[in-house]
């Protein structure tokens, strides 16, 4: 009788456990609506897919995989817990959790700093560019945005890339630019604006 | 010319930290009114910075940060004993339930409460989880004999807090009466040195009751204020409103 029982479960129950099925190719708003839900695997779902991009970000600007590994953790739990109070659906994830782990990084590296216990990169350790789009490419905006920000990037000039590089990965003001550089103030906000100028108009 | 249009080019260099200070209370001013067409404007701008991202090489972490995270927002599962035996009496239930499809309903409801109530552990099990550590920490500082208890005054009066102060380890903020933030808000920690750019120093929600806790771990070597700020979700390089709690720290 009870192989009947779970026989019927089986046949009964299987609409019910569809979420269960293979979801690599669920779509991130629908993953962010069953997080909210507290749907612990579509979280990790939603880890597997961008942990990669969002540690190598982190990693870029703290230089310390244990302390990366930390923010790695603070950002997805704070998506965990936000999930429901934040309006993600209302826009590609990938994005905020980018900036917000790189905000958490900048944050730990302006403390560090602060506390005279990190030194500041030097410029010459930026990283290859072609080698590093490549890998982000294949994995992380192949769906939607991959001719998008191929485009994007080649868009910039040498220089563009550079202070837009020096800002986003490392925190400097415009005026640290200037000086960290050697060009003009007035130059540096020039190549800002320009090169984000030309990320815009390649995204849209 | 759409005003708006002019401050989507704002956001991406508000978001970069390449403001001007007339530029950054620009934006500070026109975020306040926190506006549709604003919030649109900051995502937009958040996608194209994040383009920038790109520029770093991804990296595998380590899987045991995987591990860590799951089994902090995982809830404590019935043994596989206990399992079977749910099945089967869930088996059991499908079976009487053909044929009665109110029967269904009503399961279909208590799986939906005993959903939510499951959420609600887990969030209460994360927090707890979370806070453990950081509340031994914010416990030790403020039972150390050298700390200091600096009243921190609002304005508006309203909200109020007190922070724990020991130059050698951080602050422990503890604040009441809290303003109400919106969903894409939050609370900031500044540390306000004696030169310089405010520093951030950590975000924070406020509980149901409007009060709030953050703690700051680190030597607070020249700082001579704090403050905290509602900031946009994520929270904000520099502060973009004016300061709802400051407070000068002891020497």
């Amino acid at each position: 009788m009870w192989k009947l029982a779970v026989l019927l479960l089986g046949m009964i129950g299987a609409p019910l456990i569809s979420a269960a099925m293979p979801e690599a190719d669920a779509r991130d708003g629908e993953l962010m609506a069953r997080i909210a839900q507290g749907d612990e695997r579509a979280f990790s779902t939603l880890y597997d897919r961008y942990s990669r991009a969002v540690f190598g970000t982190v990693l870029r600007i703290v230089r310390d995989r244990a302390i990366a590994e930390d923010l790695l953790q603070e950002v997805f739990l704070t998506c965990w817990r936000g999930a429901s109070r934040y309006d993600l659906r209302a826009e590609s994830v990938l994005p905020w959790l980018l900036v917000v782990g790189r905000n958490r990084a900048l944050d730990r590296i302006r403390s560090a700093q602060h506390r005279n216990e990190q030194t500041a990169h030097p410029l010459d350790e930026v990283a290859d560019l072609a080698g590093a789009r490549e890998s982000f490419e294949e994995t992380i905006w192949k769906h939607r945005t991959l001719d998008q920000v191929r485009r994007a990037l080649q868009a910039l000039g040498d220089d563009e890339r550079r202070v837009l590089e020096l800002a986003y990965f490392e925190g400097l003001s415009q005026t640290e630019i200037s000086a960290r550089t050697g060009h003009p103030l007035g130059t540096v906000k020039s190549w800002t604006r320009s090169g984000l100028q030309k990320l815009r108009r390649a995204l849209l | 010319m759409n005003e708006h249009a002019h401050f989507d080019e704002l956001y991406e260099r508000y978001l970069l930290g390449a403001l001007d200070e007339n530029e950054q209370a620009l934006v500070a001013d026109h975020l306040g009114r926190a506006c549709p067409e604003c919030l649109r404007g900051l995502q937009q701008a958040r996608s194209t910075l994040a383009a920038l991202s790109a520029l770093a090489p991804e990296e595998a972490p380590s899987p045991r940060v995987r591990q860590q995270l799951l089994r902090a927002i995982a809830t404590p599962r019935p043994s596989p004993r206990l399992q079977w035996v749910w099945g089967i009496s869930t088996a059991a239930l499908l079976v009487l339930s053909i044929g009665l499809g109110v029967r269904v309903h009503q399961l279909e409801t208590t799986r939906s409460r005993d959903i939510a109530q499951r959420n609600q552990l887990q969030e209460e099990l994360l927090r707890t989880q979370r806070h453990d550590r950081e509340l031994d920490a914010a416990f030790a500082l403020i039972n150390r004999p050298e700390t200091s208890i600096v009243p921190v005054a609002g304005r508006p009066q309203t909200p109020s807090a007190h922070a724990f102060v020991n130059r050698n380890l951080g602050v422990v903020l503890i604040a009441r009466n809290l303003p109400p933030v919106t969903a894409q808000q939050t609370f900031e920690l500044w540390l306000l040195p004696a030169k310089g750019k405010p520093i951030p120093a950590g975000l924070f929600q406020s509980n149901q009751r409007n009060a709030g806790l953050e703690f700051y771990r680190g030597p607070l070597t020249n700082i001579q204020a704090i403050a905290v700020s509602v900031e946009p979700s994520g929270g904000s390089p520099q502060p973009t409103t004016t300061p709802i709690l400051v407070a000068k720290l002891p020497a």
